[in-house]
């Protein structure tokens, strides 16, 4: 797995997109249709999209399988674009990024995750919340009008 | 099954500009569908979101467009939030076509424009429900 410092971690103070759902397994689908239609915006090639939201899917279905044991919780996901690189952040209040021998899971979501992003780091949010930051080359350049 | 409504709630805020329209429908369009929304009225959910979108960001009251989605079995809510103080009733004076009416009483069950609980950001609230 990539861990690196992510030295742009700032981009995502002031989000450009910030979307917040209760973490059930249906909202995994809204949050990977979502940065679709963040893709379209940005004109993104096709197959770095596929990438960006098989990665989303990875990490929301991680804070929906491994979050919340008890019960039901947040679930976020924060997105910054500058340059050619888009900053995403996947966001929980649960019990953080524990090591779990009963997990349902291969445990191949964060390799993948890692494989896929330009840059991957797990860390912790101001508020306590578990952070999984992921970067993304967009290969050129986004239009200074995508977003304004 | 159950009978009880089960509500699922997106709180969406997002940069002004075409990533409103593009995100937003696609939200609205999925917990709509999640919620068994009938097609007319997902079809009208969509219609009132892209006029969101269309209208919103002038009357925000800083670079993002704040919006919190409720669906449940029986409806659909659109929160429009963080609007300027005069922002709710400006945004729905835009939703005036010309031969139509104004797309938001016409399409929505229950409109409302005021304050958020702060007592200070205007909010416009869209009910829309999927059984009349």
């Amino acid at each position: 797995m990539t861990e690196v410092q992510d030295p742009h971690r700032t981009e995502t103070e002031t989000p450009d997109l910030e979307i917040t759902l209760p973490a059930r397994a249906e909202n995994v689908a809204v949050v990977r249709h979502a940065v679709g239609g963040l893709g379209e915006v940005l004109d993104v090639d096709d197959q770095t999209l596929s990438d960006i939201k098989l990665a989303v899917t990875e990490a929301c279905t991680n804070v929906v399988v491994h979050a919340y044991p008890e019960g039901e919780g947040p679930m976020g996901l924060r997105a910054s674009i500058d340059d050619r690189r888009l900053y995403l952040v996947v966001i929980d209040r649960g019990r953080g990024i524990v090591p779990r021998p009963d997990s349902p899971g291969l445990g191949l979501g964060l390799p993948l995750i890692a494989t896929l992003a330009e840059s991957l780091e797990l860390g912790t949010g101001r508020l306590e919340e578990t952070e999984v930051r992921m970067t993304f080359d967009l290969g050129s350049p986004v239009s200074p009008g995508a977003f304004a | 099954m159950t009978d009880q409504a089960v509500t699922n709630e997106a709180v969406v805020h997002v940069r002004s500009g075409p990533l409103v329209g593009a995100v937003l429908g696609r939200v609205v369009g999925m917990l709509a569908a999640r919620a068994q929304c009938p097609i007319d009225r997902l079809d009208d959910a969509i219609l009132l979101t892209d006029a969101v979108a269309a209208h919103a960001p002038v009357h925000a009251r800083n670079s993002h467009v704040h919006v919190v989605v409720a669906a449940d079995d029986e409806r659909l809510e659109l929160r429009v939030g963080q609007l300027r103080p005069d922002g709710a009733r400006r945004l729905l004076a835009d939703g005036d076509l010309p031969g139509v009416g104004n797309v938001f009483d016409r399409v929505a069950d229950d409109v409302q424009a005021g304050t958020a609980a702060d007592g200070e950001a205007g909010e416009l609230v869209l009910r829309l429900n999927f059984r009349s």
